[in-house]
């Protein structure tokens, strides 16, 4: 009997223990690891400064390392050589960034099943089937063959893995609690996969098989009239009539037998608003003749952010700026001799390869009159709690045949091989490493030397007043058109056959305008001599910007703040005027007539109280998927003709797309503004109905800033900023400027610097979304090289000794 | 008095082993003092519910109310609760269920081997 009794409590007492040790639900920690106080989520509430220790022994250090941290958490890091440097950035950002920076590589890896379960196993066949990790393999071999970096790089990772077996009972971060794993160690192998996860958020873009299906519907007339390579009235980033002091080479034989074919499906690409601006002023052109130096990087709103500001200081150099959690050193920012930034230079740089396998085996294919081997990985995913799954990724020699009859869907029977910039060896670190150590233009000009993919826009400015700008990036040498549409891996004319010398990239310094900018545009004038293709070039903030800087004199540094917080809508200053210009008001009545006084009235400035943007921005909607309604389809990726060009067409008389297919009548662009403006108008008194109150701009765009899980208390709904896609100040739905960066070379040089965000990626910090506010209002944090003088500038010093 | 004297005892050998340890080791404690202390059923139940539910629900409250963030707020919803404080509540009770079966279990497994003449008289 009392055998019994023990047995029947302390089996219940175990399973109770057991069960609450456990993630028994997707979606519920294990509720007694979570909840206790000594080791749980508490921790995780205390306050970020007193759980940092004042002093921590690390023996691998050759000298201390000294940490002072700002009132906002920035930290100031300061060492006796490199290696302790880097050492110590990696210790840092784990302390702030941990979780973020090992989920950022878990994502390019294709390993979130292994957390997540099953429901992202489709994402993590998508970035294993692109290559992701292949790539960061071979970007790992040549990173290593450069010992003197990759002896820096180790010492970053370190310097992670320093702080990973520091964690004590309590320590790890909240993110882990709540999803119940470990971080792993990490590697610089880790920081290859982070450059991919932004060389496929920045370079992953393209259409070519949406292109493909479009050109064997309507025809190349069609195609060139709806998608031209280039639309009249961008600014290019080098202004025009360069002279280009090279020889050009000699392009390849073109071959434009397209391959004559309809693609089922193709996997979901990243945004093509992933953009920036970035621009610099010469010395004639600011106030006190010192170059001034802007940039703003338009990326996915996220908390914690993409961007952990530091400075790094050693006795030979001081560099401020922003890096990324899990890549060395400051990837924009300034030194007491230069000030650099980044926009993606937009190109198409990913081809795809119609596949001709000998037989179903897919051991060899065609190329040419012989036959090549093909390699097989079969890849594991590892899947919470089942079974794993498992892919196997034909490899040819133009990369991975990521489109076959298992992906994405069965319909699909050809073999698409990818051919993409980002799988092939490359060493971007070096760039970064060369331009946080760099004092003039020559030092900028080899730094960027090493640079291949995502190619960027780099600007620049020195404190001996040169300013310049460079697309950079590896680019393939192209005959015109190749690679626009699905190619023919048969045929080895269509294979790259060789890539522009990084000498014959587009640059400018000191240009007799006396400014610089780039916005994503299309990068030269038709005098380049190379051809350049990319499905989405910026149309509208690349003028704005360059009116805006052409138009300025005495610049102060609060103009180039006001211009990065600039809302004039350059799109609707192009279309609506023929928007309304087209309409009949003569039929208006009631409150149709007030909207359309309201959008005649519009100044175009897309402020957050006015009534007139979100006018325009429903109307515009309506009226262009209306017109473009050919282009959607379910069962065929199709893609839509930009705004530019749609804008092209509005004062079109007989425009056969005008017509809406699914409707019997035959319409014209005229019936479309019609239906469109009435359309408009019934979704805002629905809105107003709904939301009870009068229609704004603020009421009806909202930008949220989301963690990366989508915890809704984790989050911020709307951060209240003006602005809008395409828009200088670029803020969307969840879209926007992810950081703001202005550098004035005056001596000593001066920074200012925003992100919406905080420092400490731990949910409900004082620190974790405290900039998130000021950045919308447009306000700025001062910064500077100065080491703090004085115990109020640090709010807490750490010293890592050995 | 031997009641609180075991109270504290669980409170203080917890407060302890749990800086370290993994947090079932509370239930550990519980069960091991009352194995040690011998007492009436109900007793010892109460002594583990007491012991571990006062230790965890003063700790969380001591974070809770000295935290400069609000972390603990953020938190709430997902255990669909409007506020922070309520966490403190769930981590109490919780600690509290653990801790009595702990000392309940200690205390079965105590009469398997020693017959205590006392029955549950001290409060």
């Amino acid at each position: 009997m009392k055998v019994i009794r023990f047995l029947l409590v302390s089996i219940i007492t175990i399973a109770v223990t057991v069960g609450l040790n456990v993630k028994l639900f997707d979606k519920i920690p294990p509720l007694g690891a979570f909840l206790e106080p000594f080791g749980g989520f508490w921790q995780n509430a205390n306050d970020e400064i007193s759980s940092l220790e004042s002093i921590i022994d690390i023996n691998s250090l050759q000298n201390p390392v000294t940490i002072h941290y700002d009132q906002h958490l920035i930290p100031s890091i300061t060492a006796e050589n490199e290696p302790d440097l880097y050492f110590a950035q990696g210790f840092v950002t784990a302390r702030h960034r941990l979780w973020q920076m090992e989920m950022q590589t878990r994502v390019a890896a294709g390993r979130l099943s292994e957390i997540f379960g099953e429901s992202l196993l489709e994402v993590d066949r998508i970035n294993r089937r692109k290559g992701l990790a292949y790539g960061a393999k071979n970007a790992l071999k040549s990173a290593k063959e450069d010992t003197a970096l990759f002896q820096l790089l180790q010492r970053y990772a370190d310097g992670v893995n320093a702080y990973i077996g520091s964690l004590g009972k309590g320590d790890l971060p909240l993110e882990y609690k709540m999803l119940d794993y470990e971080p792993e160690l990490w590697s610089p192998y880790k920081s290859m996969l982070l450059l991919k996860y932004m060389a496929d958020m920045l370079s992953g873009y393209e259409t070519d098989l949406e292109n493909t299906n479009i050109l064997k519907i309507w025809g190349k007339d069609t195609f060139d009239l709806l998608f031209p390579d280039r639309n009249i009235g961008d600014k290019p980033i080098i202004p025009t009539n360069h002279q280009w002091d090279f020889e050009p080479m000699t392009v390849p034989e073109a071959d434009d037998n397209y391959i004559d074919a309809l693609v089922s499906s193709v996997y979901n690409k990243p945004d093509p608003g992933n953009g920036s601006n970035n621009w610099v002023v010469g010395p004639d052109k600011t106030a006190d003749g010192a170059p001034i130096l802007a940039n703003d990087m338009h990326l996915p709103l996220n908390l914690p952010s993409i961007w952990f500001l530091l400075k790094l200081n050693t006795p030979q150099h001081q560099v401020f700026g922003a890096s990324i959690p899990g890549s060395m050193g400051v990837i924009a920012g300034f030194n007491d001799s230069i000030a650099w930034g980044m926009t993606n230079a937009k190109r198409d740089v990913i081809d795809w390869y119609k596949i001709n396998f000998r037989d179903k085996k897919k051991n060899e294919y065609q190329y040419g009159n012989q036959w090549l081997k093909t390699q097989k990985v079969v890849e594991k995913f590892e899947i919470r709690a089942e079974e794993p799954f498992y892919d196997t990724v034909v490899y040819t020699h133009y990369g991975p045949i990521v489109y076959d009859e298992n992906y994405p869907s069965s319909s699909n029977l050809e073999g698409y091989a990818m051919k993409w910039i980002a799988h092939e060896p490359s060493n971007e670190q070096k760039t970064f490493y060369l331009l946080n150590n760099g004092n003039n233009y020559q030092d900028y000009q080899q730094a960027i030397a090493y640079y291949q993919c995502p190619a960027q826009n780099f600007v620049f400015a020195a404190s001996n007043k040169d300013i310049a700008i460079h697309v950079q990036g590896k680019f393939p040498l192209k005959w015109p058109q190749q690679g626009k549409y699905l190619l023919n891996g048969s045929n080895p004319l269509h294979e790259w056959q060789s890539y522009i010398p990084f000498e014959h990239n587009p640059g400018s310094l000191n240009p007799e305008s006396g400014h610089l900018s780039s916005a994503n545009q299309y990068p030269v004038d038709s005098l380049y001599p190379y051809y350049i293709y990319d499905a989405y070039y910026e149309d509208f903030r690349n003028r704005r910007i360059h009116e805006q800087l052409e138009a300025m004199q005495n610049i102060e540094v609060q103009d180039m703040m006001n211009l990065q917080q600039d809302v004039f809508n350059k799109k609707a200053e192009l279309s609506l005027p023929k928007m309304l210009n087209r309409l009949d008001s003569n039929t208006l009545a009631g409150r149709s007539i007030e909207v359309y006084q309201t959008l005649k009235n519009w100044d175009y400035m897309t402020s957050l109280n006015k009534a007139a943007p979100a006018y325009y921005e429903i109307w515009w909607k309506k009226l262009y998927n209306l017109l473009w309604d050919e282009f959607t389809n379910d069962t065929l990726p199709l893609r839509q003709p930009e705004a530019i060009n749609t804008i092209r067409f509005l004062d079109a008389e007989n425009f056969a797309f005008a017509d809406v297919v699914g409707t019997p009548q035959k319409e014209n662009l005229d019936d479309l503004l019609r239906q469109s403006f009435a359309s408009m108008l019934d979704s805002i008194s629905t809105w107003e109905e709904t939301e009870t109150q009068e229609i704004s701009w603020g009421g009806l765009k909202s930008t949220a800033i989301q963690h990366l899980l989508k915890i809704p208390s984790f989050s911020i709904q709307d951060a209240g900023v003006a602005g809008y896609r395409n828009i200088v100040n670029a803020n969307s739905e969840n879209h926007g400027a992810s950081i703001r960066i202005i550098v004035q070379m005056s001596n000593p040089v001066k920074g200012w610097v925003i992100y919406p965000g905080g420092q400490s990626g731990t949910p409900g910090s004082k620190y974790y979304d405290n900039l998130i506010a000021p950045w919308a209002q447009g306000d700025y944090l001062p910064v500077s090289l100065a080491q703090p003088t004085t115990d109020e500038n640090i709010l807490f010093t750490q010293t890592l000794n050995p | 008095m031997k009641f609180l004297l075991k109270v504290v005892l669980i409170v203080g050998l917890s407060y302890i082993s749990a800086l370290i340890l993994p947090w079932w080791i509370v239930v550990v404690c519980a069960f091991l003092l009352n194995a040690l202390i011998g007492s009436g059923a109900l007793n010892s139940f109460l002594s583990g519910f007491l012991g571990i539910g006062l230790l965890w629900m003063i700790a969380a409250w001591i974070i809770f109310s000295g935290s400069e963030g609000d972390l603990v707020a953020r938190l709430a919803p997902q255990f669909k609760a409007n506020e922070g404080v309520v966490l403190v509540v769930y981590t109490a009770i919780l600690g509290a269920l653990v801790g009595g079966l702990g000392g309940l279990s200690g205390c079965y497994f105590r009469r398997l081997f020693i017959h205590d003449n006392t029955s549950a008289k001290y409060y």
